[in-house]
């Protein structure tokens, strides 16, 4: 089982592009918070996913930090198989804080958009100033450690020109794993898409030239989209919201996943954390039939209810964006993996 | 400039399970303590392993935070494979190849003991001077052979 907390609605940035609505200064209470642990070990097996999100989560660190430490000491003495997760724009991640995240493994996901040009096209402080150098030092840290952490990037019209150098910026610093994260709200112009093709194909030869080194960074869609050709199919090609996972929101109310909550008005809320139960037939099914006989739908991203929901409204549904997207990674990953075969 | 420059990847530990906090101090099996590990370039003196990187999505065997060390394939046969780039196969082929080395038997059995074991998962850098930002060279070579399978 995978469970988001959605800490806060705050954020110290104001992302273009960001999905969550209006950042209210609405925080998880420690009472809301405790039944919604409780109700993310209720319902794990024997493995549980405990992901810190936002708003930005880092500006309930302390609150963090206690969470992670109770659900660690509960998870040891129940013999629950845990994993701790934050996904973090890193402007609030000192030196200090880093090392208590560390001491209780949790894992970091950081998100930046790549190099300056790509990031400062539409990730500044609320303020408006930019928030590279915050975030740049931030990812110093990160590497400094030499623990594993993934960086995700977020592709949209603003900085899709710089993808490509972004990615082999990154990798060049030594950051073991990108994921780019489409924006799929987004109204892609003909131009655009034009450079978002050329951009995966230039990434997609970074990561190429630096297997060939030896190094096996790690670059997502992409390097799964070769794994999805291999298989036959998507590793979680159905999706997951409402079955394997869920999200509480500041308010106690339980959503598919965090991508889900927004503004947390209670659209599309499942329950809430005191009387909800996942359910087995929540979305999967729905998203099985509406691409019909497309031959990419059990490796297709329209498994994801959100991604389908962000462009076309439909959870099931997946839009134009979408499917071009996916048949254009296909084609890219198709040539990889003849050059990764030989 | 971040892990690649100042020597914290597997390169210095390339047992990968050197940051098992948890577990207890073994001066045979772990490195010392005083950061005097090889240096990057040094040829390790036990056949080089990696650690695998995951994340949750796609390694759910490792989700626990267990990284399991294998021993590391010569670029050419892993990139042939390609295997070592997806979970499943690097999951696959984790446990028997594992086995050998002592180590990783520890921590893969600490792990399955439910002991609280935190592991730094560290980059896997195997081989050479691969810290170096890649030529323009490199990546030119590979985009021009992606190109040349455009149909």
């Amino acid at each position: 089982m995978e469970v988001a907390l959605v800490l806060t609605h705050a954020c110290n940035l104001a992302c273009r592009y960001c999905y969550t609505g209006e950042k209210k200064r609405v925080r998880m209470s420690a009472d809301v918070a405790r039944r919604a642990v409780e109700a993310a070990f209720h319902r794990a097996d024997d493995r549980l996913q405990l992901t810190f999100f936002g708003g930005e989560p880092l500006l309930e660190a302390e609150h963090l930090l206690a969470l992670a430490e109770s659900a660690r000491a509960r998870a040891a003495h129940e013999g629950i198989d845990l994993v701790l997760q934050m996904t973090t724009n890193g402007t609030r991640l000192t030196g200090p804080l880093l090392e208590r995240l560390n001491a209780l493994n949790v894992r970091i996901a950081l998100s930046i958009d790549g190099n300056r040009a790509a990031h400062e096209a539409a990730r500044p402080f609320a303020g408006g100033a930019s928030s590279y150098d915050a975030v740049d030092a931030a990812l110093s840290r990160l590497l400094a450690t030499g623990r594993h952490f993934n960086v995700i990037a977020v592709v949209d019209p603003a900085n899709v020109s710089h993808l490509a150098a972004s990615v082999r910026e990154l990798f060049d610093r030594g950051v073991p794993a990108i994921t780019l994260n489409p924006n799929w709200a987004a109204t892609w112009s003909d131009d655009a898409l034009d450079a978002w093709r050329d951009a995966y194909e230039r990434a997609a030869s970074v990561w190429l030239a630096w297997r060939r080194r030896g190094r096996g960074v790690s670059l997502q869609p992409i390097e799964g989209a070769v794994g999805a050709l291999r298989r036959g199919r998507s590793p979680s090609h159905t999706c997951g919201a409402g079955r394997r996972s869920f999200a509480v929101a500041p308010s106690g109310r339980i959503y598919g996943c965090s991508r889900s909550v927004g503004e947390d008005l209670g659209v599309g809320a499942l329950g809430h954390i005191d009387d909800w139960l996942p359910q087995p037939d929540a979305v999967g099914p729905n998203l099985r039939a509406a691409c019909g006989n497309c031959a990419s739908r059990d490796r297709c991203e329209r498994h994801c209810a959100c991604a389908c929901r962000e462009e076309t409204s439909d959870p099931a549904t997946p839009g134009p964006t979408l499917c071009w997207h996916q048949h254009m990674l296909e084609q890219v990953a198709q040539r990889l993996a003849v050059l990764t075969a030989a | 400039m971040g892990g690649c420059d100042d020597g914290t990847t597997s390169d210095k530990d390339p047992k990968g399970v050197a940051a098992a906090k948890a577990k207890p101090a073994d001066p045979k099996k772990d490195p010392p303590k005083d950061g005097t590990n090889p240096p990057p370039n040094d040829p390790p003196k036990d056949p080089p392993t990696k650690t695998i990187i995951h994340d949750g999505d796609r390694y759910p065997e490792v989700m626990g935070g267990a990284a399991v060390p294998v021993p590391f394939e010569p670029p050419p046969a892993e990139i042939g494979a390609l295997g070592a780039a997806t979970a499943e196969a690097e999951a696959a082929a984790a446990p028997a190849a594992a086995a050998p080395d002592p180590a990783a038997a520890d921590a893969v059995a600490a792990a399955k003991a439910g002991a609280r074991v935190a592991v730094a998962l560290v980059h896997n850098h195997p081989t050479g001077d691969p810290c170096k930002p890649l030529t323009d060279a490199e990546v030119g070579k590979a985009l021009a052979d992606l190109k040349a399978t455009r149909p």
